[in-house]
């Protein structure tokens, strides 16, 4: 048996509580307190088992369950950033200044507090236990979120992004935040993440933050250096989206100045290389050459199983040869629907 | 005495080594003899009316009357921003608050405007250090004013003067070095040479578009905004006791101060009276403990003033023959006349 990726069930909050225990408290969408994780739970089975013809405030989480039945990691994803409000980044702009007189042409690196990604699909509360995932393990985790949208396009929007933590030491300072946030905030950047539970739709964003584009050059040097740089402790759901398909160049989050990574689907290689299969066994085909393959499971929402594994695979005549070890993984059998999209 | 007068033609020569003594800092005052003519040219043009009231420049001279030296200038902008842009930052603020958090910030921001455009201006004051003491700057500075009384419906509504901004000691600007240098990169000396003499259409190629919150300067630069240079205090509180106050205007360069007035209700204006000149009695005793007075011609063209003791009686100010002399006048001709101290009396 190998690992699966899933929708979370409620019977998993004791093994959710047991992995925010470890998760770096930088990872801020992920909830803390057992309240909290249970109330985050409910939400995404409540979102679940809901018929969604426009995508809303549905939040689903996912987990990683090993074959042991260990649960060693949690990934979420939003149906719409900025659900009942509006979701903020600062979009990086250039404005350019140019004097034909003087011989002079600066281009202004200037931040404007943006809503762009008010209704976007958004991936987050990314974490594994370090100790005991692999990294192919992390990239199912983190694929799996899409898989969900392959399989239920209605459910969600067709762009994508993720805010990945920016640079702070450890102290949990963020240089970017003491130069900008600070002055309007009046509080350490850690506190302000806990006053808005790490969200970016509030209210009191744009009550607080600068309502004009924020002139970069003006910013103190450590703040610069800040914007777009990515926390250490970020680089691996970083890499993986970005192997994925997933830029990141115009947009940062507003509190830290972390890289936010963003794609429409078409660009997204669990998107566009997804198709609907129809699952057969292999034992008995004669076939014996496979590659791994992302497989999910099609039927209904709620069973949304996904794993990475040798397949075969015939979309010509819409079909994929399965081992039987895997069928049984994802809970399928000869003649289901799979999701089928490139390793 | 010191004769304040309109300039003339055959002033270019003693106002370029008068320009020679002003040394940096003061953009509007360079030891060019080809700008410096361009200029008295048009100020004599705007003397004689042959200008309209809005391209006006009228520059002035304070003559040592013993030796003929000039020792001092000064000018009256009939009107700015009109043939090219005359930018200020204006200082706003914007009330950041979140009821939720229990945060109140009150943000002060700067916003580049033109909102100045059309006013009338003071400006290009500069008196020879050899000339300093007694009432040789107040009379440099304020008979403009008087100026102002006899023209008003030659001014608009408003007038505006220009200050020096704070500077440190070695005469850097740390409001430019902490805004303007990431803008336009280079020296402040440089950008504001550029910016009296070439087009001004550079600043606004340049210059924040989008108001600038004043939390990202430097604290240095934020003090700075509306300071007045050290050596400016004294002509900034002159201006304020003749009715100028400060709106929040600034310059974009170095963050001094623009200080504003409504023209109709600069002192001078309010106070000054016509009467008509009539000569003292030679034998007149000395009469120093009456306040001194500023008194004008009604000239626009010759138009001069001198500062003397006096008090109008009957409508009537007597003056000595030179009084008469230094002003252009005979007995019988209008004077206007206004205290030259806030607070002293016409009448005796």
């Amino acid at each position: 048996m190998s690992t699966i990726a899933r929708l979370a069930e409620e019977r998993d909050l004791d093994a959710l509580m047991r992995l925010s225990e470890i998760a770096d408290p930088r990872v801020y969408t992920l909830p803390r307190s057992r309240a909290e994780l249970q109330r985050a739970l409910e939400r995404s089975v409540e979102s679940v088992s809901r018929s969604v013809d426009v995508p809303a405030d549905e939040q689903y989480m996912v987990v990683l369950e090993e074959a042991d039945g260990a649960l060693t990691g949690v990934a979420a994803i939003r149906a719409t950033a900025g659900s009942q409000g509006t979701f903020f980044t600062f979009r990086n702009d250039v404005i350019h200044h140019a004097s034909r007189d003087l011989k002079i042409s600066n281009n202004v690196h200037v931040l404007t507090l943006s809503s762009d990604l008010t209704g976007h699909s958004q991936l987050l509360s990314f974490f594994v236990d370090p100790q005991r995932v692999a990294h192919a393990d992390a990239v199912l985790l983190s694929r799996a979120r899409l898989a969900l949208a392959a399989i239920d396009k209605h459910r969600f929007s067709q762009h994508f992004f993720a805010s990945l933590a920016g640079w702070c030491d450890e102290n949990l300072a963020s240089p970017f935040w003491d130069a900008l946030g600070r002055k309007f905030f009046g509080m350490d950047f850690i506190d302000a993440e806990r006053a808005v539970s790490g969200a970016r739709n509030r209210t009191l964003i744009v009550e607080l933050m600068p309502h004009y584009p924020v002139y970069v050059p003006l910013l103190p040097p450590a703040a610069r250096a800040a914007i777009g740089q990515l926390h250490d402790h970020s680089e691996l759901p970083y890499d993986i989206l970005c192997a994925e398909g997933f830029e990141g160049e115009t947009y940062v989050d507003i509190f830290d100045g972390g890289p936010i990574l963003e794609a429409h689907a078409s660009k997204l290689r669990t998107l566009s290389t997804a198709r609907l299969l129809t699952a057969r066994p292999l034992e008995g085909s004669g076939i014996t050459l496979t590659a791994p393959t992302l497989v999910a499971r099609a039927g209904a929402f709620k069973d949304f199983r996904c794993m990475r594994t040798a397949a075969s695979v015939h979309a010509d005549d819409g079909v994929v040869l399965l081992s039987a070890e895997t069928l049984a993984a994802l809970k399928v059998e000869g003649g289901d629907r799979v999701l089928v999209a490139a390793d | 005495m010191f004769i304040f007068r309109a300039i003339r033609q055959d002033d270019l020569d003693a106002l370029v080594a008068l320009a020679r003594k002003v040394g940096s800092g003061m953009t509007t005052l360079k030891p060019d003899a080809k700008a410096l003519g361009a200029r008295i040219d048009l100020a004599v043009k705007s003397f004689a009316g042959e200008v309209s009231p809005r391209e006006a420049d009228y520059v002035f001279v304070l003559e040592d009357q013993a030796s003929g030296a000039v020792a001092g200038v000064s000018a009256l902008k009939g009107a700015v921003g009109l043939d090219e842009p005359f930018y200020n930052f204006r200082l706003g603020r914007l009330v950041h608050s979140s009821r939720e958090l229990g945060i109140y910030a009150d943000k002060r921001t700067l916003y580049l405007t033109n909102d100045y455009t059309g006013c009338a201006e003071l400006c290009t004051l500069f008196l020879d250090p050899a000339f300093r003491g007694g009432e040789n700057g107040r009379l440099l500075s304020k008979a403009r004013m008087m100026f102002a009384a006899n023209g008003l419906d030659l001014l608009p509504e408003t007038i505006i003067a220009e200050l020096r901004g704070f500077q440190r000691d070695d005469g850097t600007s740390p409001f430019w070095e902490s805004l303007g240098r990431h803008f336009f990169r280079m020296d402040f000396d440089q950008a504001d040479d550029i910016s009296s003499l070439g087009p001004k259409s550079f600043i606004a190629e340049l210059m924040p578009r989008y108001p600038v919150y004043t939390d990202f300067l430097t604290d240095e630069a934020r003090e700075a905004i509306g300071v007045v240079h050290r050596s400016t205090i004294p002509a900034r509180r002159l201006l304020e006791q003749e009715g100028f106050w400060y709106e929040g205007y600034v310059d974009i360069f170095d963050a001094g101060p623009v200080l504003q007035a409504h023209t109709k209700e600069l002192r001078i204006v309010r106070e000054s009276q016509l009467a008509i000149a009539r000569l003292a009695a030679a034998d007149a005793p000395a009469v120093d403990k009456q306040p001194l007075l500023l008194v004008a011609n009604t000239l626009r063209a010759d138009f001069r003033v001198i500062v003397a003791p006096g008090a109008i009686q009957f409508g009537r100010l007597a003056l000595s023959t030179q009084q008469l002399e230094a002003l252009h006048l005979a007995e019988g001709d209008p004077v206007r006349v206004a205290p030259l101290n806030p607070g002293d009396k016409l009448y005796a």
